[in-house]
Parts: structure tokens; sequence; C-alpha cells
């Protein structure tokens, strides 16, 4: 049996002022759906059945939960934040609050998930490729300023690993509106060919206390107290021991340069926006050392360079395409010829995470798709007054 | 026994999206072609239109690329698609 959410309407819709959540939307006429089950069990096999879910169990949709959700940020369900490709899939604040529910959401997680929508949403960071792709990407959450701790986002031991219900929650919701907005279907839209975990969940945070540098949200563009999402398509993250806790700073960068730049990777071969996350250590050893994360960049564009003839092994890219590395090169037919990573400083996007550990230094790189989207774009997060 | 309501957290398709038309279409009618642009696709679309030309030299073909392989084709470029056409032929590639 359907019903629609508008039959509870009067304790949702209360006229409210605009919070900064009024912006973008304009109201329609989409109601909620809903449906009835008779137990918790049958709400989660509904779930299934359903398609509502990529495999991983979810939080029922209760009406009470999505209504605490909408509740807490003051918005109507009809309200249209954007929609989500390839399928076209109309988001409004019903359906991603429902999504932020099945993913594990408190209320106060949700204006996170939004600004990770909002972020996606931006012209640069070609969601319907990204979605869509015979690549590997998958969109990192990068969590930056005050909100960090206020949420309990780890930004520590095992960041890209379980632990945290801040990370894990924001991350499934995005995918879960990833998958059921936007229709991300293995093999029927999504064309991955391999994908990755994140494809479950990626969400990180950007340390505060241990990171030396400005926040990633700072650098592009916003106030250090204001709180940010940034979204990189990106792999899965790669391990790099640097050992920074015994090496040289120039050591350090050139075992970053060596191993961000492996030939069969997307962004050597075709450019773009890439992540890399410096461990702690790591990070506060260079600071230590005059370095800045620009100065970082620089050092990494001028170390992160093969000879063509090695890169011109992968055919991964061709020449023909656009994107393809011969196109920065002076005489793309000289086989002594370096081919740089890094084609412009801007594209490393570089965030302080992780686990302080031993003089191991661990860091992790994350290559992105290429430089015709999946390019990092940052939202500020808005709460609700 | 109460019941648990669930919401519907599926995103309906957009207006464009959501529209199926029947396909009507005949040998002498008016074809387009939207091309993805995707670089390793370029050789076998060549050979899709010229088999069009060749197939169907009564038909109408209109060509069309998208200047951006990894973003939907822009609102203007399907509305000439539309005006120009009964039947499109989109392409794909990767």
């Amino acid at each position: 049996m359907e019903a629609s959410i508008a039959q509870s309407e009067t304790s949702v819709l209360v006229p409210r002022p605009p919070i900064g959540y009024g912006c973008l939307e304009r109201r329609c006429g989409i109601s909620l759906k809903t449906v009835e089950v008779d137990s918790v069990e049958d709400a989660i096999e509904r779930a299934y059945s359903e398609g509502w879910t990529d495999g991983l169990p979810v939080v029922p949709p209760t009406l009470g939960l999505v209504q605490r959700g909408l509740d807490y940020l003051g918005v109507e369900p009809s309200e249209i934040v954007g929609t989500i490709p390839p399928k076209n899939g109309i988001a409004t604040y019903g359906n991603i609050v429902a999504n932020c529910v099945m993913g594990g959401c408190l209320p106060e997680h949700m204006p996170v998930v939004i600004a990770a929508v909002r972020a996606m949403l931006q012209e640069r960071f070609t969601l319907n490729g990204v979605q869509a792709t015979t690549n590997s990407v998958a969109p990192l959450v990068i969590v930056s300023g005050p909100i960090v701790e206020q949420l309990g986002f780890n930004s520590r031991w095992g960041v890209f690993g379980g632990g945290s219900r801040a990370n894990a929650a924001v991350g499934r919701a995005v995918r879960l509106i990833l998958w059921n907005i936007g229709g991300g279907y293995p093999g029927k839209i999504d064309m991955s060919t391999m994908g990755h975990p994140g494809k479950y969940a990626f969400c990180i945070a950007e340390d505060r206390e241990w990171n030396p540098w400005l926040p990633l949200h700072v650098e592009r563009g916003l106030d250090e107290q204001d709180s940010a999402v940034t979204v990189v398509a990106t792999d899965g993250p790669h391990q790099i021991g640097t050992g920074s806790g015994y090496a040289s700073a120039e050591q350090v960068l050139t075992v970053l340069a060596d191993s961000m730049m492996t030939i069969g990777n997307a962004t050597m071969n075709a450019g773009g926006d890439m992540v890399l996350v410096v461990g702690p250590m790591t990070a506060q050893n260079l600071a230590a050392r005059g370095y800045t994360k620009a100065s970082v960049r620089l050092a990494l564009q001028q170390l992160a360079r093969k000879p063509a003839e090695l890169v011109a092994n992968c055919l991964f890219y061709q020449r023909p395409h656009p994107y393809h590395w011969s196109h920065v090169m002076k005489d793309p037919d000289d086989p002594t010829e370096l081919v740089p990573l890094i084609r412009d400083v801007g594209q490393v996007v570089i965030t302080v995470a992780g686990g302080m550990g031993s003089g191991t230094g661990f860091c992790s790189f994350c290559p992105g798709w290429h430089q015709g989207g999946g390019l990092a774009c940052t939202e500020k997060i808005i709460i609700p007054q | 026994m109460s019941k648990i309501v669930l919401c519907d957290p599926v995103g309906e398709a957009s207006g464009s999206a959501k529209k199926s038309l029947a396909l009507r279409w005949s040998p002498d009618g008016r074809i387009a072609t939207l091309f993805n642009n995707h670089v390793s696709s370029h050789r076998v679309w060549k050979r899709v239109e010229s088999l069009l030309a060749e197939r169907l030299p009564k038909a109408s073909v209109s060509t069309f690329d998208k200047e951006n392989t990894f973003a939907q084709a822009p609102a203007e470029v399907i509305d000439n698609v539309v005006a120009r056409a009964d039947v499109a032929l989109v392409g794909v590639g990767a």
C-alpha cells in the first residue's frame, strides 16, 4: 500500500525562515512515496527486494526517522536539491534524508551529506561520467573544519577504515544517494570495470590538531571557522611508507613522488586531480623543515616524472585522446623526455589525516580519474540554526 | 498489528529522462547520430555513420557530436537533434 508523506506534513512543513537551504531549491509537486511493512525484519528485506541497497543492510527509512531529519534541517520533503545523473533522478530533501537514514546518519550528519551532494553536482565534477565510467573511481568525501570534532569524524587511526559512525554513515549516505537517485547500478549504468571498496563508503576527515598546514577548505577559499566537504573522484588509497620518522624531507618527497607515478594509473596517463593524504608524522616532519603544502606540491611536480619511453608502454590512453600525456610534452617523440604526473600543481589535493604511527610515516595516494572530470569541488556545510 | 511506514529513497527520473516514446521510423525518414566523441570509438562510429549513408540512401542523416565525452549532452544539442530527426542513434564508448 502506498501513501504519501503529505499525510503527516503538518508537523514537517512548518514554515521556517531561510537558513541557507533555500537558495537552490524550488517547489515541485513531488511527494515522497511510502510503503508499509509488518516488522523490522520485513523492513530490512523490503529494502533488498525494492533494490534500495547496494548489498549491505540498511537502517529502515521509517517515516519517523525521515521526519526527524527533515525537522532538523527545517526543509520540506518536496524541495529539490538537484538532479543526480546518469539516471537524472530528482534529489529532493525527502529522498536525500531517506537515504541518509538508511546509511545510518543522525540528523546532524545530514548537512554534511547535503554539502557533498552539492559539491558532486558542480559542473567540473562531471558526476555523469564519474558514475558511468569504466574506471574504478568513486567520489571521495573529505570533511574539514570544526565539524570534524563536533560530530566525531575519525581523522586519525584507520581513517579510511571503520570505527567511526560519522565517517561510515556519511559515506554510506552519499553512496546510497548515487545508487537510489543517480541510478549508479553496476553493469547497467555504472560500468566501472573493477570498482573499489570505496563504492560502499568513502569518507575521511582532515585532522585539525595534527595538521601543520592550512586546512583544506581554507586553501579552497573558505574561512577557517567554516566546515566544508571536498569531493574528488579517486581510486582506492594506495599506502606509501615514507619512513618519515627517520628520513630527510628530500627522501620523503622522493618516495612520495615515485609511489604516485605508477604508469598504469589514470592520472599519470590523463592528468586531472589526485589526493595525497599525508600522515601527521610526515606532515609535521616536512613542516618542521620548512615545507608548506604549496612547496610540497612544487617539489612533487619536479620529482614525479617518468621517461616517455617507459610511460609509452601503457596504452590505456592513446595519443589521439585529448587528455593523453603526449599533449603536455615539448617533444612527444623524444623517448628520453620526462612525462609529468602533475601537469599543474593545483591538481594535487593535499590533506592531513591518519594515525601518528611509528617512524614508518605512512601516507596514502588516491589517483584521480582524468582532467575531464572528477575534479575537486568544495562546498561549505550549512548547519541549520 | 501496527505497520511500519518506510519512505521510498528512490529519485524519480526527471521529465526528460522518463519519456519513452514508441519508435516510429521509416528508411526514408530523418535520422540523427549523436556521438559522445570518445576517442576509442571514433573508428567504429565513423563506420556506423558511413553504413547509415550506404544502407539508407533515402534517409536524411544529421550528425552531431558531444563536446564533452563524459557529460550529458547539453539541452540545446538535444533540442537540435529532436528538431532535425525522428530517430537518433546515440553513441557510447570507453
